[in-house]
């Protein structure tokens, strides 16, 4: 034993030691850690819960069956093994839909041969529960599930005409009444049209369906400039808001049609906003958060008469990014944003914002003056 | 979410003085992410040895650890030195783990199963160039859990015989026996490709 050198086994280990764990995969741990609290106490008081629940049951049995039963509180009305975060708001909608409010994220336990699935919501997104996983029947989302076992049946989304098959993977999906759209981060996934075709999309691929068909084109490179002009005419991620789940459409638009920057406002706008939503699932902010500023200055060069609008939707941007950074100058940039933009776009979201910016601001030192 | 960053940021602290909770008194979710935070890469990296440079099963290794503490925490059990708990735990965690993945690998439980062996990472998974460390890794990778886990704790850790006869539940003679076992064919896998040493 005194002749083994144990120096290759050092370097063996030096080298594992320098495999370190992805932020994604560190996030993903923290979202079920923070899932997971508190579900001991939860078993050691369901057998109690059981026998309480059995006779109230027994007893509630014919007045459920002729009572008119009232809406309970908003959690009360979550699907099972859904776990919103604490700060998460949720309500009820038609059809068995939940209604969860943008910023929020939540995670589904054993979805499918005990794999959980994690999402995150950015601006409202209305699910509703399915056998093999979920369905997102409008807005945006983004999606990580843990790595399906061999021979497990796959975890579905189910979306307006289609369905996502995953097998452990990192994507987000915007969905609306007329269709939708899915960008893909890491993995594989396969999306299913209703018309019964079936499509595998590879890491760095985005597919955008309708009713009738879908088209799959590439998410831009980090280093790309220009939009290609043949791509099929899909909003950006980052700049879809979901009007049809704000509480007060605006005027004179349609409440099904995502906004975004017009691209004759300046060349490559989608591509850049498609890159800063990027960097943005990759826990990148200051990145993100620079790149928005690069797209600015190009807003600010460009044609005038178009920028309006395109300002507001950078501005919007920035402002969520910032809500990751430093949340004193995101309530300053809400604050900014409202009376720049008044009965703008996101008049909903912003307002929304600044609500939670005044509620939880209790402090003198940072309180917000609008 | 903007809501809870809100809170951490603008909470003006008592009297004018940052004061830290009494150990003990913070809520076990939070206690346990603030470890998580704190020691989650020493977590990763042991399972990642014990895993032979399987991420994705060292990663599942430090959520199973982190989720104990959570359940410790929360059944009101203190613990003294989180770091030696951590070490502790994730080293008997990765013995089990190893021993169950042998019994599903089998040949038998696979035709009844139908599952896929896990095959550890190569030399090449791993980037390694140095001939005498490619030949560690692949001993490594035909060693028995316990072997592995012996290898390491004595050679990398300088954990003493006793001390790994005791972590592993085995007299300190079995522990030197298993180290010398995986010694002994490094030793032999060099004199028979004397070329590669």
């Amino acid at each position: 034993m005194a002749d083994f050198d144990p120096r290759p086994l050092e370097r063996v280990d030096e080298r594992l030691r320098s495999m370190q764990l992805s932020s994604a995969g560190r996030d993903r741990i923290l979202t079920r850690l923070r899932a997971s609290s508190g579900s001991r106490h939860r078993r050691a008081s369901l057998a109690l819960a059981g026998v309480v629940g059995a006779a109230a049951a027994f007893l509630g049995m014919a007045w459920l069956h002729s009572a008119h039963v009232e809406p309970g509180p908003a959690s009360a009305a979550l699907p099972e093994r859904w776990n919103l975060a604490p700060h998460c708001a949720s309500s009820p909608r038609a059809a068995g839909a939940t209604l969860i409010e943008g910023g929020c994220t939540f995670s589904i336990e054993n979805v499918a041969s005990d794999t959980n699935l994690a999402l995150q919501v950015w601006d409202g997104a209305l699910f509703s529960p399915s056998e093999r996983g979920v369905s997102l029947l409008e807005g945006s989302a983004s999606f990580s599930v843990d790595p399906v076992q061999a021979g497990g049946p796959p975890i579905e989304i189910g979306v307006p005409f289609g369905r996502i098959e995953i097998l452990g993977t990192r994507f987000a999906v915007h969905a609306r009444a007329s269709g939708g759209e899915v960008a893909l981060y890491e993995g594989k996934i396969r999306f299913s049209h209703a018309s019964g075709r079936t499509h595998d999309l590879e890491p760095g691929q985005r597919l955008a369906w309708n009713s009738a068909s879908f088209r799959e084109t590439a998410l831009p490179r980090p280093d790309a400039d220009d939009v290609d002009d043949a791509a099929p005419s899909v909003p950006s991620m980052v700049s879809s808001e979901p009007e049809a789940l704000s509480k007060t459409p605006a005027k004179g638009r349609r409440s099904h049609e995502p906004r975004g920057p017009r691209r004759r406002d300046a060349p490559g706008l989608d591509a850049g906003l498609a890159e800063v939503e990027i960097l943005r699932q990759a826990g990148r902010f200051h990145d993100a958060l620079g790149r928005l500023t690069e797209l600015e200055r190009r807003v600010s060069a460009s044609d005038a008469r178009a920028r309006g609008k395109t300002r507001e939707v950078l501005s919007f941007e920035r402002g969520s990014l910032l809500e990751h950074l430093d949340a004193t100058a995101a309530c300053r940039h809400w604050s900014t944003h409202a009376r720049r933009y008044p009965n703008g776009i996101y008049e909903d979201a912003i307002a929304r914002r600044r609500s939670q910016c005044t509620s939880n601001d209790d402090s003198t030192e940072t309180k917000l003056r609008p | 979410m903007i809501s809870a960053r809100l809170r951490i940021v603008t909470t003006p602290p008592p009297n004018g003085a940052v004061e830290p909770p009494p150990a003990g008194t913070e809520p076990p979710a939070d206690r346990v992410e603030q470890a998580y935070l704190a020691h989650y890469e020493r977590v990763f990296y042991l399972a990642m040895r014990y895993g032979a440079g399987d991420r994705a099963w060292a990663e599942d290794v430090a959520q199973d650890v982190f989720i104990r503490l959570l359940h410790q925490f929360e059944r009101g059990r203190e613990v003294d030195s989180i770091g030696a708990w951590l070490y502790r735990t994730t080293t008997n965690r990765c013995l089990t783990k190893l021993k169950r993945a042998r019994f599903l690998e089998s040949p038998a439980v696979r035709f009844f199963l139908g599952t896929r062996v896990r095959e550890p990472a190569t030399p090449e998974d791993l980037g390694l160039r140095d001939e005498q460390a490619r030949v560690v890794v692949d001993v490594l990778r035909e060693a028995s859990p316990k072997e592995r886990a012996c290898f390491f704790l004595y050679h990398i850790d300088h954990v003493g015989m006793s001390e790994i006869g005791e972590l592993i539940g085995h007299s300190k003679g079995y522990v030197s026996k298993l180290v010398a076992r995986v010694e002994a064919r490094i030793q032999a896998r060099h004199k028979e490709e004397p070329d590669r040493g």
